[in-house]
């Protein structure tokens, strides 16, 4: 039941919001509170857990697993952050009045990832991330902006669509199962996935296949994989930086939790068809990916099309499965710190510069020191450098795809990653540390403003050198249910 | 039996013929309480069947249409509103998907005609909402193909014997409401900025 507390906890605030019982200042506090004792409890759950356990509770519709537990220590450590930063932006005066709704939905939206997280139920966790999208479209154009609304209504459509395709595939999954109307073909028909565990047959093959298939695609066009990506650099570029770390950390998280526990369950089913298809939207987004950094002149944006480069490389990664499977975990969680600390680090420099224009900076850096160096070092870890942990994943994963045999996925991947790097290098570092064009003085930057950052490089630099033993454990139980040995 | 499918999909054919968006917002409804029909002559009397059928007939037949109609109100709309445009080609392609999705229920379900047929009617909704979403700019449009989309995963989801169980399905029916009161709050919005109004209070309070 303490795990429902982390569903629970952030509702609270919600209540007291709706009732009008907290206003200004202190509805920031309470959103900073809620995040902090979410925190504090996943931690709590985190140490108390008996590894290789899985707990059910609520009818077994939800469920206390390595893979539940390891995403909501991520999704509750990034969610704290990013409160901090938006508490920061409050206080500065950085945020139109009015922010109790901002605050509302930002809760109700973490609340439905936490029930995502924890979901037994593939539809129920299908719920709970529609829920969530639902919340977060309209926090989209906060900023009150035309080009906004228009972004939050793309990324409203495509996310409906790509969870409409997964909830297809589901019920595909579903008429495999169970038979048809009228026929006594009827048999045992379970989408709660510790069931599905145990299942032996998905019964007629046709629609069990037509089943995956769409759940695949639609969970990849929710986590902005080719050839629906079209929305996400929009959505990203135009949100508020809080909103676009949101998006592209706790609810990339939970659709790729929902990505993994489908894979997991399914793939014994028809390998082949699971990753073949994987590793061609992989494949696909990490090249449309790259030919994009190549021309933009928008930071925001860049990182927004490195997260397609980012999503494609996991999907690659996850088509290999097998031994690739610690690296894509890793690589997963590393990622929602990388992207945390990028975004985060945008609304810092747009908020002084006013501009979101790469051509536009020079010698960041030297103007902002703290919002410099965690941009220079989210960068660093955004291109795959050492020591972070995304480094060690993507070089488990590149290995695995070398052991593997795909050896046309391997030289592919090589060419484009070499082609990322020189682009979004020969655009980034000017931008870092080139001469300044502006030669007044260094901006004072409040701590507050860059505190998750720093706690966000701290953990990624971890990640890459030293984890606890309970962290590594987690990670290596939820690669076994990738099919890692 | 069978005229319940026909009826259904003339429901999201002939609003593509006529230029008019109160007859695609109408047909939404009739969409809604075709599909409770197909439910009340295919699914054995239950609980939860009954709570599926006020879900299709209260919600998608009356709820939808009129959450939409109140949210286009006072919304300027274009003259030639369309959910597809005028193009032979266009309805070629129109034609083309109907045919494509009756085949392919035809071909998985062999061995069941009733099932073919609801099959292919489900995939022609799920395809020529696709066709429109693909092809149109307007918001209104772009809804009513998302909810034809949903109507088409909803008559696949009916082709199942087993019910949901009862807490999915009352997630389910909850993520359709939503759906359409985030909707219903976009359409003025986007209907307004489509229309080259700048005012940003106009369009936001």
């Amino acid at each position: 039941m303490i795990v429902l507390g982390c569903a629970l906890i952030p509702l609270v605030p919600v209540v007291l919001l709706l009732m009008k019982a907290l206003k200004g200042i202190n509805a920031s506090r309470a959103l900073v509170a809620a995040a902090l004792l979410e925190l504090l409890l996943a931690i709590f759950i985190a140490t108390q857990r008996q590894p290789g356990s899985a707990v059910y509770f609520l009818g077994n519709y939800c469920v206390l697993d390595a893979s539940s537990l390891l995403f909501l220590m991520v999704i509750s450590i990034v969610f704290f952050g990013i409160t901090l930063y938006i508490h920061h932006r409050i206080t500065a005066g950085l945020m139109p009045q009015a922010f109790e709704t901002f605050i509302v939905r930002v809760l109700l939206f973490f609340s439905s990832g936490v029930l995502a997280v924890i979901s037994n139920h593939l539809v129920v966790m299908w719920v709970f991330l529609e829920l969530g999208t639902l919340a977060l479209a309209p926090l989209i154009y906060y900023a009150r902006d035309i080009e906004a609304v228009r972004a939050s209504w793309k990324y409203l459509m495509f996310s409906v669509i790509g969870l409409g395709c997964n909830l297809l595939g589901l019920m595909c999954i579903a008429r495999a199962m169970g038979g048809a109307v009228g026929h006594d073909n009827a048999s045992h028909l379970t989408l709660f996935m510790n069931e599905l565990q145990q299942v032996h047959s998905l019964g007629e093959q046709r629609w069990w296949e037509l089943g995956l298939a769409l759940m695949v695609f639609g969970l990849g066009t929710k986590l902005g994989l080719a050839p629906i990506y079209s929305w996400l650099p929009d959505a990203y570029d135009l949100s508020p930086p809080s909103i676009t770390a949101l998006m592209a950390t706790v609810q990339f998280n939970c659709v790729m939790l929902c990505l993994f526990r489908e894979v997991g369950l399914l793939r014994s089913f028809d390998q082949t068809l699971v990753s073949d298809e994987l590793l061609i939207m992989g494949v696909l987004s990490v090249a449309v990916a790259a030919l994009k950094i190549v021309a933009v002149d928008n930071y925001k944006r860049l990182i927004a099309y490195a997260s397609i480069n980012h999503a494609g490389t996991i999907a690659i990664g996850l088509g290999i499965g097998k031994n690739a499977g610690y690296g894509v975990v890793l690589y997963v969680v590393s990622n929602a710190f990388v992207k945390a600390v990028l975004f985060l680090a945008c609304g810092n420099i747009k908020a002084h510069f006013g501009t979101k224009k790469i051509s536009a900076l020079r010698g960041l850096i030297r103007v902002m020191p703290f919002s410099g160096w965690a941009f220079m070092l989210g960068v660093f870890a955004l291109l795959g450098f050492a020591p972070f942990g995304s480094f060690i994943g993507e070089v488990i994963m590149l290995s695995a795809v070398v052991d593997s045999g795909y050896l046309w996925v391997f030289f592919t991947i090589c060419i484009i990653l070499t082609i990322v790097l020189i682009a979004s290098g020969r655009a980034l570092f000017p931008m870092i540390w080139g001469e300044s064009m502006d030669e007044g003085a260094t901006h004072n930057e409040p701590l507050l403003s860059n505190a998750a950052s720093m706690l966000f490089i701290v953990i990624l630099v971890s990640l890459g050198i030293y984890s606890p033993t309970f962290v590594t454990s987690l990670i290596q139980e939820v690669a076994i249910t990738l099919g890692s040995p | 039996m069978t005229n319940i499918y026909i009826a259904f999909v003339a429901a999201f054919l002939l609003p593509l013929l006529f230029h008019s968006w109160r007859v695609a917002v109408i047909s939404l409804g009739i969409q809604g309480i075709l599909m409770g029909l197909i439910l009340l002559y295919t699914h054995e009397r239950s609980a939860s069947m009954a709570l599926e059928a006020i879900n299709l007939f209260v919600v998608r037949g009356v709820i939808v249409p009129w959450v939409l109609f109140r949210a286009m109100k006072n919304v300027p709309m274009p003259p030639d509103f369309t959910l597809i445009r005028k193009s032979v080609l266009q309805w070629l392609i129109a034609f083309a998907l109907v045919g494509l999705a009756f085949t392919f229920g035809w071909k998985m379900s062999l061995k069941n005609p009733l099932e073919a047929i609801q099959l292919g009617t489900a995939t022609a909704a799920i395809l020529l909402s696709m066709h429109v979403l693909a092809n149109q700019s307007h918001p209104l449009a772009q809804v009513v193909g998302l909810l034809t989309f949903e109507g088409g995963i909803t008559l696949i989801e009916l082709l199942s014997p087993h019910a949901m169980p009862l807490y999915a399905f009352v997630g389910v029916s909850l993520v359709y409401v939503v759906l359409i009161l985030t909707c219903a709050h976009y359409l003025p919005l986007l209907a307004i900025s489509a229309h080259g109004v700048n005012a940003e209070d106009e369009v936001f309070l």
